[in-house]
């Protein structure tokens, strides 16, 4: 059995631990609380968005505008992986890692060119160490991401979608939905798909200027929107699974710290009972 | 939402109407007001109460909305207009509320 000093030794580096750990995981709890807001603040901006573009889609106006263009065939997509750029936030980022290889997969089955985007330092670490050819990477990508954010990730590829030099975008992020359900999805961007329940309000009243003007104003709006979403949900995702791993080490930390006290304990009761005995021995000794 | 004086607008005294100021990132707005001024597309719009329903897209500019004898102004830019039934939606992906007292 270790000795007493040594034991005790392992305790104190192990409390040292738990502090940090702690410390970490109230820090993402603080995060997470403000990163929840921005993702419920998104929401009705992006509901009635989308809700108007929904309205104002005609299978015409499907024809002319292209960012609605859909093409017969994929020859080249773009896939936007999004991953934080700190670790120590359990299985979060490779979740999201596994989620953008099936997709890659896929696309590479069915003879698709790919242009591979990713964001945050432990994705491009991970595929960087694979060799895998990545397009752009980013790290610039804070906490609190904001609109311009995605408008600069975003602007590049519909540009490219308008020229036809690819043929879809796909986001792989983290989808909130709540902080213990954050799965890892792969959203299409481009081309805009339009749910086509057409029941809520029916067509519109007075358009200033025309219906396919102001699609082409909003489309590119909507197109930001659901990157700029992408991000908070992600950014969202990531503090709440650093609270959750980081909470789960200090209970770890604990567990071991009440195993490390009672051998302490046991050694520490064991070094005096054999210094009795060595005592009683001498004092015996010394009778005889 | 709605405290019973906008809605329809046919209860209550006042002519007013439900306004929400939404932006990306958040509400900047949202109350009863009794008329909007707009930065539209092609030069500023006013809406009062019992407006036609109405779609219109917006250039950057001023955004003023008067609520309680109070004006309220935003710069806003890239986005639309929403008129329906005495609801007025304003979506812009910048909305910034421009400091009280210093306009007039």
């Amino acid at each position: 059995m270790a000795n007493a000093r040594e034991i005790k030794r392992r305790i104190g580096s192990i409390e040292s631990t738990k502090t940090i750990t702690r410390t970490m995981e109230m820090v993402a709890a603080s995060k997470l609380r403000r990163a929840r807001q921005r993702v419920e603040e998104a929401r009705p901006y992006a509901d009635r968005l989308s809700d108007v573009i929904r309205r104002l889609v005609s299978p015409e106006l499907a024809e002319v505008e292209p960012l609605l263009r859909q093409p017969e065939r994929i020859d080249r997509a773009a896939v936007v992986l999004l991953t934080s750029n700190r670790g120590l936030c359990g299985p979060f980022n490779s979740n999201l890692i596994r989620e953008a290889r099936d997709i890659l997969g896929r696309l590479e089955d069915d003879g698709v060119e790919r242009d591979f985007h990713v964001v945050g330092s432990e994705g491009i670490d991970y595929f960087s160490f694979r060799d895998v050819e990545m397009e752009r990477t980013r790290t610039d990508i804070e906490d609190s991401p904001t609109v311009e954010d995605a408008r600069s990730m975003m602007e590049p590829l519909a540009e490219e979608y308008v020229a036809e030099e690819i043929d879809a975008v796909y986001i792989v992020a983290a989808r909130f939905e709540s902080v213990m359900e954050t799965p890892p999805t792969t959203r299409q961007v481009l081309p805009v798909h339009v749910p086509d329940d057409r029941d809520g309000g029916g067509r519109f009243y007075i358009l200033d200027p025309s219906d396919e003007e102001i699609l082409s104003e909003l489309l590119p709006l909507y197109v930001v929107n659901t990157m700029y979403r992408s991000l908070v949900e992600t950014a969202a995702a990531e503090q709440g699974a650093r609270r959750r791993a980081m909470k789960d080490a200090t209970d770890n930390a604990e567990e071991m710290l009440d195993e490390l006290q009672r051998s302490y304990n046991r050694a520490r009761q064991a070094e005096i009972t054999q210094q009795i005995a060595e005592i009683m021995g001498g004092a015996e000794a010394l009778e005889e | 939402m709605s405290d019973g004086t906008g809605g329809a607008g046919s209860r209550g005294g006042g002519k007013t109407m439900e306004v929400s100021v939404i932006s990306p990132t958040t509400a900047a707005f949202e109350g009863t007001g009794e008329s909007v001024v707009a930065p539209a597309h092609d030069g500023k719009i006013g809406i009062l109460h019992d407006h036609a329903p109405m779609t219109v897209l917006l250039g950057e500019g001023e955004l003023a909305v008067r609520s309680d004898g109070e004006t309220r102004r935003f710069h806003v830019s890239r986005g639309f207009l929403q008129v329906v039934d005495n609801e007025v939606s304003v979506l812009a992906e910048r909305v910034e509320a421009i400091d009280q007292g210093e306009t007039e």
